[in-house]
């Protein structure tokens, strides 16, 4: 199933038109491991693992936080994960702050309008 | 818990004003208009304030209902679903969310102010509307409290699209096992059935068998039933109850068997079961 982390690896790695195999031979990394980490089927992968990956990915500070955050998190929604990535203009907090929203109702926001939101709430003044 | 965290609190103003219960989580409320279905979102922010919007389009009781929900995943600490469960959707609710539903309902309803209110003797539908006024909460919410905290065995049942969502028991329906499996058809011959197959909103009572509903029971019994029907959202609910006294009796051992009542030894004939009329040729 993807994951947030799943989707965020995805991306980077496209993002750098790189295959599973390429990835994994610059990374001295397995390639079916990567692969696993892909498709959600492995999820909590070593500290040392994910630096090593992120800087064969050339990751910018952003993003490599936003990995980071996911490891621990890694049943974060996808679509919000492939959005963020792709507007650079989330910061990492708008970005977790979102990743944790409770919801109420049988419909979802979608990942343009829950950033939009979070925004107006940090606004919002404290009581 | 819900208890616990309204204990403390002064609960006098809460029919007019939930603030004392988002003062007490730590959490802001603001209203905005949201997309159809949607009610409302809470977010945590790095202050550690949760903010938590509700949509302005949706009736009062309903806004009401969600902050407390809301307030109910920031107390329990629980996470809600990515994926919303369409209207359509015969699935169970997420059980987070009926955790928080039960926390909120609690929070709207407290339970001493709510048994100090409800009027003895049967349920009818100006004795839940009349407690929904009182509450400020929705018919369906003030329906399913009701079924919850009486004491005579009584369910609330909430269908969807002809279908079963969700059944509160009462104490005493729980005691004897009382079962309406979620994601089955509107049993035929309930009250609710009938409505709805007339197609139009309204409501309706009466008494019906039993084992309508409750189809793991002996047959032979009479219950009531009052229903009602939402046709623009194809939504019915319906209250259930017995009379206290028409209960069948039935006790359970710890694994959930149910116990029959002990018929002893068999009686003595003063002819010896043994050996075999067989063995005696």
């Amino acid at each position: 199933m993807q994951s947030g982390l799943s989707s965020a690896l995805r991306k980077l790695r496209e993002r750098r038109t790189l295959s599973i195999r390429e990835l994994g031979r610059l990374a001295n990394i397995d390639h079916a491991y990567i692969h696993r980490l892909e498709t959600g089927e492995k999820s909590s992968p070593s500290p040392d693992l994910i630096g090593t990956l992120l800087s064969t990915l050339k990751a910018n500070p952003r993003d490599a936080a936003i990995v980071k955050w996911l490891v621990e998190h890694s049943d974060a929604w996808g679509e919000l994960v492939e959005f963020t990535l792709d507007d650079p203009s989330v910061t990492v907090e708008e970005f977790t702050m979102a990743a944790g929203v409770r919801h109420r109702g049988n419909a979802r926001p979608t990942p343009a309008l829950l950033i939009e939101r979070v925004r107006r709430a940090l606004s919002v003044d404290g009581q | 818990m819900a208890r616990a965290f309204i204990a403390s609190l002064d609960l006098r103003n809460i029919r007019k004003d939930l603030s004392v219960y988002l003062r007490a989580a730590g959490a802001i409320c603001i209203e905005e208009e949201m997309g159809d279905g949607e009610s409302g979102t809470t977010f945590t922010r790095p202050d550690g304030k949760h903010v938590t919007t509700v949509n302005s389009r949706e009736s009062e009781e309903r806004r009401r209902f969600t902050v407390c929900h809301e307030i109910a995943h920031i107390m329990l600490k629980l996470p809600s679903s990515h994926e919303g469960v369409p209207t359509w959707s015969f699935a169970k609710r997420h059980p987070n969310e009926i955790a928080c539903d039960w926390f909120a309902a609690e929070l709207l309803m407290p339970y001493k102010q709510w048994l100090e209110s409800v009027p003895k003797g049967e349920p009818s539908f100006e004795v839940i509307e009349r407690m929904a006024a009182e509450f400020r909460c929705s018919y369906p919410a003030t329906a399913s409290r009701y079924a919850a905290l009486a004491t005579a065995p009584c369910a609330f049942v909430t269908m969807e699209h002809g279908m079963v969502r969700y059944a509160a028991r009462s104490t005493a329906l729980r005691r004897v096992r009382a079962w309406i499996s979620p994601r089955t058809p509107i049993p035929q011959g309930s009250v609710a059935h009938g409505l709805r197959s007339a197609g139009l909103s309204g409501h309706a009572s009466g008494e019906i068998a039993h084992d309508v509903w409750f189809e793991n029971w002996e047959p032979g019994l009479d219950m009531n039933e009052m229903s009602r029907h939402y046709r623009s959202t194809d939504t019915t609910t319906s209250l259930l109850w017995f009379e206290a006294e028409e209960l069948p009796e039935r006790e359970f051992d710890r694994f959930g068997r149910q116990m029959r009542e002990d018929e002893g030894l068999e009686e003595l004939t003063g002819e010896l079961p043994w050996p075999g009329k067989s063995r005696r040729k």
